[in-house]
């Protein structure tokens, strides 16, 4: 037989989820290209999808998918802060609310009870918010799903000791360097100049137009963009609605600071 | 080779500054004049412009300043490891037009880095210069750079050492606690054969000009030393443009009568 | 050299004999117009010019500068020869600003080598090929191209701009057409912009700034790069990348300590018409901008700065 191994000195990685589709913890799993070498890098010692037992102490890097939507999440999360050494928020939902935050733009009693009827008395629920309300993170990997590009990229930096800084540029740029003919240009309705980038312009490279995954641009020109659109004869019912789809609450909050003129100094 | 290729060299000498900041020597031979900066890079960390706070034909001493992943790599080095470098890069002093003068050098925090570049060519051509005084400040004294030279200094220069808060009432060169700014303009000097060099935050300088400009100093004798990222060194990148000009081949150093017309430049 | 003629038909022939030793380059149809490399020289567009400029074929959007292993490096630039048919005036002329910053002192070989390795066969716009168009008014220079192309109805009237080209063209007859120079309708009024640096239209077409980055990219003059390194698994090894920037972003005057410089977009779109109107003009005697009008073009919102500084006072 194969002796045990000593308990390694690897770094200890988490994967923790709470309310969300699971989809940014899978492509973790997905990262088939490289993800023997990437386990043989780091010591994946708590991953309730795909392990029995999990490790529920201190651990260097922990991933937290979902949004905070229950309010048991909220001491999950809490925990996971103080017994991680660099919090990462995986995902739209993690970061920013996802796609359930926009339930923070609708009549939540209808939503209830649209979804659940009247069988909701059992039901602990929060308005989905981002992980971030409660807890600092260190990095948050973006996307809907989150990119296992960046996930990569990440866990490479954090074993060289670095935290890396967030990329701070809209979708357009990386659009332009590879020379994809504007789909605002061809009248379509594309959100990547008010969306941060970094995403491998995915879905303008099959003609998709961008909506927004990645999460508001904190330097985006909403007022400036939704005009735009409006020019281009989409309603503005339409236009919020695509906005607010992922991250509308950090939306509001850059529109209003805008508005107040933070960033006309 | 590309001008933006770095080449590698060892660390001869390597020491802990402060809390957050080191100073590392590397067996860097090469022609440069204080004030000028090289590109340091510990490949997979990233790169990074940093002054050179020494003048020696045999070797670069670098203070680094921990605030990011790069400096915070740098910090993790000792002494026999690699770092990449390239450079010198940038306008320096322009020592030889000051023979004969009294250096007034007014430093704040970790802008009196390249400062001491000046002060190790003075020290090598002593004859040349007049009067050296110097005004250093920190934060604390926990802050204070270059303890081991200032006992030198101290006997030599005409030495002022301000701390702007001193808690634990620590021995710091008989430093005051008060802004550098505030010595400064109770020192009793006016500008005769005088030429002043400052570097420290945007602010200071700010304030250390027209304290100077206060006590009769023309704008070409005000020397000040800008920063911005300096990502390529070699006037291509763009990164540290001030209106019109390029921080890492005009400057850092530039005399103020250079700048007085940048709107961009605080 | 004295000029040369071809016949118009004869170009896809003349095209391919180029295409022999080196990969040909030249404005393709595709999803748009597009510079691209040419696989039937047949479907060569001559009447139009592609919205993205051919500047990646001399400065890459994204390039691997060295791969290193811990502390040691080895460059990795490689070596293309390629032609390259259809370049305006305007394109050719950004190459000769591009090589002031690039071929100065410190000298970026990748560019050196994509310069040196090429022919670059121009192409005379007969008339503007955009309605944004304001070359006429940035003082081009006839020169850059080894090989110049302008219309003489059924045929090409070659200029000669090289001893490249001349071995290209020897076998031709000699042309006695005149060309006639470009002319475009939109122009800039050339003013000591200086005066105008707090203006208030700054701030009007800022407003209109959507901060997409598309006119720095599409710019043929617009150099500014961003260096990061990508290490592989084995941490150890890795590369060091260039890639284009944009002095639209925020984040790119940002320094250590997270202070920026030019907070706001008022102040980047500024920054950016001042360098290419005075700030290198100070410096090369010459606009770091030809007037190819693709910062309006490709702007979703047609910011258009040319109109607006004309409209300046001082």
């Amino acid at each position: 037989m194969v002796k045990q191994k000593n308990k390694s000195n690897k770094p200890k990685v988490a994967v923790q989820s709470i309310t969300g589709c699971a989809g940014c913890q899978l492509e973790i799993y997905y990262i088939e290209d490289v993800l023997l070498e990437l386990l043989d890098a780091v010591e994946l010692v708590a991953a309730p999808m795909i392990k029995e037992k999990n490790y529920d102490g201190p651990v260097d890097i922990c991933f937290v998918e979902g949004s905070v939507s229950h309010t048991d999440s909220i001491n999950k999360v809490k925990k996971w802060r103080e017994n991680s050494k660099i919090l990462v928020a995986l995902g739209a939902c993690a970061g920013e609310g996802g796609v359930q935050q926009q339930k923070n733009f609708m009549d939540k009693k209808k939503v209830q009870a649209y979804v659940y009827g009247n069988k909701t008395k059992h039901l602990d629920v929060e308005t989905p918010v981002p992980i971030t309300e409660y807890v600092e993170v260190d990095y948050y990997i973006k996307g809907c799903p989150a990119d296992k590009e960046e996930i990569v990229w990440f866990v490479k930096q954090a074993l060289l000791g670095k935290v890396p800084k967030q990329y701070e540029k809209p979708v357009c740029h990386e659009c332009k360097l590879r020379e994809k003919y504007c789909l605002l240009e061809q009248g379509q309705d594309c959100y990547g100049p008010i969306t941060f980038g970094n995403c491998s312009v995915m879905c303008p490279d099959y003609n998709h137009p961008c909506t927004g995954c990645r999460g508001p641009f904190s330097d985006g020109n909403f007022e400036e963009h939704i005009k735009l659109l409006q020019e281009k004869g989409f309603s503005k019912r339409l236009i919020m609605q695509r906005i607010n789809k992922y991250g509308g609450l950090r939306t509001q909050k850059i529109m209003q600071e805008a508005k107040d003129g933070k960033n006309h100094p | 080779m590309n001008s933006l290729t770095p080449k590698q060299y060892k660390i001869i000498d390597f020491h802990r500054e402060t809390n957050d900041t080191v100073t590392l020597t590397a067996d860097m031979k090469i022609k440069h004049e204080p004030g000028q900066f090289v590109e340091v890079s510990l490949p997979g960390i990233g790169e990074a412009p940093i002054s050179i706070c020494s003048f020696s034909k045999d070797y670069v001493k670098l203070n680094i300043r921990q605030v990011g992943n790069m400096t915070n790599a740098l910090a993790g080095l000792k002494k026999g490891d690699k770092i990449c470098i390239r450079g010198p890069y940038g306008t320096g002093y322009p020592m030889h037009y000051f023979k004969g003068d009294n250096l007034i050098i007014i430093g704040g925090g970790c802008g009196v880095a390249p400062l001491k570049g000046i002060i190790d060519y003075v020290e090598k051509f002593r004859k040349d210069y007049g009067d050296i005084i110097l005004f250093l400040g920190y934060r604390s004294p926990d802050d204070i750079l270059f303890q081991k030279e200032l006992d030198e200094w101290k006997e030599k220069f005409d030495l002022t050492v301000t701390v702007d808060q001193n808690s634990e009432s620590k021995f710091c060169y008989d430093a005051n606690t008060e802004f550098v700014t505030e010595a400064l303009k109770r020192a009793e000097f006016d500008n005769e054969k005088k030429v002043a060099f400052i570097c420290g935050p945007p602010i200071m300088m700010k304030f250390v000009v027209g304290i100077l400009k206060d006590k009769g100093f023309n704008d070409d004798q005000i020397y000040l030393s800008f920063e911005r990222h300096m990502k390529c060194g070699v006037q291509k990148c763009g990164h540290c443009m001030i209106n019109g000009i390029y921080v890492c081949k005009d400057g850092p150093v530039f005399r103020y009568d250079q700048v007085t017309e940048l709107s961009e430049k605080w | 050299m004295s000029d040369k003629i071809l016949k118009k038909k004869d170009l896809p022939a003349f095209l391919t004999k180029l295409r022999k030793n080196s990969t040909l380059i030249a404005p393709m149809q595709r999803d748009i117009l597009r510079f691209d490399i040419c696989e039937d020289t047949a479907k060569v567009v001559t009447n139009k010019r592609p919205l993205f400029t051919a500047k990646k074929y001399f400065y890459k959007e994204k390039q691997e500068l060295f791969s290193y292993n811990k502390a040691n490096i080895k460059e990795t630039g490689q070596n293309e020869h390629f032609v390259i048919f259809g370049m305006r005036l305007c394109d050719i002329n950004s190459l000769l600003k591009l090589d002031k910053l690039f071929l100065n002192d410190f000298e970026e070989s990748n560019y050196k080598k994509a310069r040196k390795n090429n022919i670059i066969i121009g192409l005379n716009c007969e008339t503007a090929p955009s309605k944004y168009c304001f070359c006429e008014s940035m003082e081009l220079k006839d020169a850059g191209y080894d090989l110049f192309f302008c219309d003489a109805g059924v045929h090409w009237h070659i200029k000669v701009g090289s001893k490249k080209g001349e071995k290209l063209v020897k076998n031709l007859k000699d042309s006695y057409h005149r060309p006639k120079p470009i002319k475009t309708k939109k122009k800039l009024h050339h003013k000591e912009i200086a005066g105008n640096f707090n203006d208030k239209n700054w701030q009007e077409m800022s407003d209109k700034c959507i901060s997409c980055g598309a006119c720095t990219n599409l710019c043929p003059n617009c150099l500014c790069f961003d260096i990061f390194d990508t290490p592989s698994l084995a941490l150890s090894k890795g590369v060091r990348n260039l890639e284009w920037d944009s002095c639209q972003f925020k984040d790119f005057t940002k320094v250590a300590g997270d202070h920026v410089f030019r907070e706001t977009r008022e102040s980047r779109l500024r920054h950016r018409i001042f360098h290419k109107i005075m700030y290198f003009k100070d410096q090369f005697d010459e606009y770091m901008c030809t007037g190819c009008g693709r910062c309006i073009e490709g702007c979703p919102t047609r910011i258009d700065w040319v109109q607006t500084l004309n409209k300046m006072k001082k």
